[in-house]
């Protein structure tokens, strides 16, 4: 495959300009002229444009395009229906097979339509062969309500074995003054709307230095973890995907974990009132995180169970979905509230005040964020080393549970912390714990999942031969559920000793010691 | 990649117009195509309108990879590429002789290509020699198109002992029967001749054409310039029962 030349054509040279001056030197015969649209997708992390990769449809067809606008597949959609949101709506094929390992659960959104006007002429040599395909290409930008100008183009698409001619043409170009790339118009059209690709990302990358204020470094953190709250809220209301209300939450939990370690480091009074709000924000959604992990399970408790018993979880399914319905409902009204907006602005407000200056002085606020970071993630690792060894076979899942909450605060400020370590050292620290907290993770999955199913039993009323089904769908899962936390149960002692590894000990020693 | 060889012993049996009305029709199917013309006379590459380059030589063929990759041109057709024919291709079985493994130079030089092709046509020269030994290995299925008169059928047989003395597998061999003119009287008795004494024939017949001989005028596969013609319509056809023999 040629890669296509795309260069920008000065102002002065419009297109019959441009067009006669290639005639009048070259044997050409036109291309009849085309008008063609296109649109490009991708997911709210932009998990597609971080991979170099673009999906654009045409139609109805679909394209994933690589870096040079290379295809690496297609489908074609059916006339009828909606378009596709996520992988699992795009047709079984190539495509759909690539969307599922890169979207995961997030929806496509649409992020610009491009109407590009074409007028072709191909170039011969004496055989009447053509050599090289030329393009004049009118870019707009277009929506429902308007369009407006992008840009304009000439395309060169070379054709195998014809080197020279390539080389010849683009010195006519040249003596035209056309020698300057153009831009990509899906990115100059990012660019035209405001948008910065991939400038959302879940994972958290803050710029600390480290001797920086603990305070001003605290500040930071949790400026970066509001913006996060704010940016998800949209898609939460909009209800475009799961992944919104988990990021949301996510920077909700960080913000909690960051109030009870970052201690001293703001007025104490303050802090606790903070931790409060950020309690009351956290509850708002619990329920409704935990019906998005259930519907998202569907596909994991049919494969649990028997074919015979699957059509009985429709129900379960279906209450779930209702009461989802709901449960979102209710947080959008909550969302609109005074509390919840005073809640935020308030939080806003402070952070914005916290300024050494201008706030008053507490213990911690002026020693540096270096020495800041070390004695949170210290204390932290060597309260795991402790609770860890302690628990063996016959202990009570609590003191698993208490782990888990202990690893999940260690993960926290590494990843707070990050730019103040090795990046070398801090993504392999990250990488062992994350090994251990995802079998603790399972373990509690597994048990809450149980819990709730028991709770959705006793709710199961009746006599007939469905209920029966039901009721033993359920105790199926159950079952099942409960075998596997006893196998991750049983990983566990493998799992602490990998994490716990001198190796690991030494290294967070000279890190963080 | 598939490979289908258009190979014959005797010439003028409509070998070239068949490799290139085929490819085309495969290229339009949106499979990767490359014909590559083997024919000292490069007739295929007349009627794509290339040449080869100047240095382009049989030992460039054979070196394969890169070198080779360089003299690949483009079509006028989108998905179909072509690698035009070297005079000095006359001489390729000289060439082939130097080399460690004669039988099995193309196959070595080819290789590099399975990935990016879908299907490789191989339009022969019409004779027997070391180049068709290569052909045998490399191709998929050898398509032999015969005119159904006695010398046609003649060669045929002779194609099919010869493969048979050198142990190739004959089952690659398919037969269909070409530049076929229905009103003639042997034509006819030579078909029900032929596939009676259980070759295997494929059951399209490519008519003789004034169309088919245009595409010297044209110099464009026929389905170009008269895609309803019957020429066009049989070149189809047959394309679908090769496809059949590929897969199956």
């Amino acid at each position: 495959m040629e890669t296509t030349i795309r260069l920008a054509l000065p102002d002065t040279l419009n297109r019959t300009v441009f067009l006669d001056k290639i005639t009048d030197h070259y044997n050409t015969i036109p291309e009849s002229p085309d008008i063609f649209h296109r649109s490009y997708y991708d997911t709210f992390d932009w998990r597609l444009y971080k991979k170099g990769l673009l999906l654009c449809r045409g139609g109805r067809t679909y394209q994933l395009l690589s870096q040079n606008h290379v295809v690496t597949a297609s489908a074609t959609i059916a006339s009828h229906g909606t378009k596709p949101r996520y992988w699992w709506d795009f047709p079984v094929g190539p495509l759909q097979h690539q969307l599922r390992a890169l979207l995961g659960v997030r929806a496509l959104l649409h992020l610009a339509t491009l109407k590009t006007e074409v007028h072709g002429k191909r170039l011969l040599n004496s055989d009447q062969k053509t050599v090289l395909h030329i393009r004049h290409e009118d870019v707009f930008i277009t929506n429902s309500k308007a369009e407006s100008h992008l840009q304009r183009a000439v395309v060169l698409c070379p054709m195998r074995g014809y080197p020279d001619e390539l080389r010849k043409f683009r010195l006519h170009l040249e003596s035209l003054s056309i020698n300057n790339e153009a831009a990509d118009p899906f990115l100059a059209a990012l660019k035209t709307v405001g948008v910065k690709p991939g400038s959302y990302t879940s994972k958290l990358n803050i710029a600390l230095a480290p001797d920086m204020s603990a305070r001003a470094a605290a500040r930071r953190i949790f400026f970066h973890l509001l913006r996060t709250l704010r940016q998800n809220e949209k898609g939460i209301k909009a209800d475009i995907d799961t992944e919104f209300l988990h990021d949301y939450r996510v920077a909700i939990r960080r913000t909690r974990s960051a109030l009870t370690q970052f201690k001293g480091v703001f007025p104490a009074q303050a802090t606790e009132q903070f931790k409060q709000d950020f309690a009351y924000l956290g509850k708002l959604t619990n329920r409704l995180r935990d019906l998005d992990v259930y519907l998202l399970k569907r596909q994991e408790y049919c494969d649990l169970l028997p074919e015979r018993l699957r059509p009985a979880l429709d129900s379960l399914f279906q209450n779930l979905a209702t009461e989802r319905r709901d449960e979102l409902k209710k947080f959008i009204l909550e969302m609109d509230t005074d509390n919840y907006r005073g809640t935020l602005a308030q939080w806003e407000r402070f952070l914005a005040d916290s300024k050494n200056e201008v706030m008053e002085p507490s213990t911690n606020s002026s020693i540096h964020a270096l020495n800041l970071a070390q004695s949170i993630i210290y204390k932290r690792f060597k309260k795991i080393i402790k609770i860890g060894k302690r628990i063996h076979a016959e202990s009570p899942d609590k003191e698993l549970h208490r782990l888990r909450i202990e690893c999940k605060k260690l993960r926290y400020s590494l990843e707070f912390f990050t730019s103040l370590f090795p990046k070398q050292d801090l993504d392999y620290l990250v990488k062992q714990l994350k090994k251990l907290q995802d079998n603790l993770g399972d373990f509690n999955d597994l048990h809450v999942q149980q819990v709730n199913l028991s709770q959705y039993l006793t709710t199961i009323k009746g006599v007939g031969a469905r209920t029966v089904l039901q009721a033993a769908a359920v105790g199926g899962l159950i079952t099942q559920l409960n075998t596997r936390q006893h196998e991750v149960r049983r990983s566990f002692t493998k799992s602490f000793q990998l994490f716990s590894s001198p190796e690991n000990i030494a290294l967070f020693k000279k890190l963080f010691h | 990649m598939k490979s289908i060889a258009l190979y014959s012993i005797k010439g003028g049996v409509g070998k070239t117009a068949t490799a290139v009305n085929l490819a085309y029709h495969t290229s339009q199917t949106g499979a990767k195509t490359l014909l590559c013309d083997l024919d000292p006379q490069g007739s295929a590459s007349y009627y794509f309108r290339v040449k080869p380059r100047k240095k382009y030589k049989s030992t460039t063929l054979l070196k394969g990879g890169k070198k080779l990759d360089k003299n690949i041109k483009g079509t006028d057709y989108e998905a179909l590429d072509s690698l035009p024919a070297s005079i000095s291709y006359r001489k390729l079985d000289l060439v082939l002789d130097h080399l460690k493994r004669p039988h099995k130079g193309l196959r070595e030089a080819l290789k590099p290509f399975c990935k990016e092709y879908d299907y490789l046509f191989l339009d022969c020269p019409s004779n027997i020699t070391l180049v068709s030994e290569n052909i045998f290995l490399v191709a998929s299925i050898i398509l032999v198109p015969v005119v159904p008169t006695t010398l046609s059928a003649r060669t045929y047989n002779l194609l099919l002992s010869f493969c048979k003395n050198k142990g190739y597998d004959r089952d690659k061999i398919l037969a269909f029967f070409s530049m076929v003119e229905g009103r003639k009287k042997m034509h006819r008795e030579t078909m029900v001749e032929l596939t009676g004494t259980g070759g295997r024939f494929l059951s399209t017949l490519i008519p003789y054409a004034a169309v088919v001989e245009k595409m010297g005028v044209h110099r464009e596969p026929v389905a170009c310039f008269k895609p309803k013609s019957v020429a066009a319509k049989s070149y189809a056809d047959l394309w679908k029962e090769v496809e059949f023999f590929l897969n199956h």
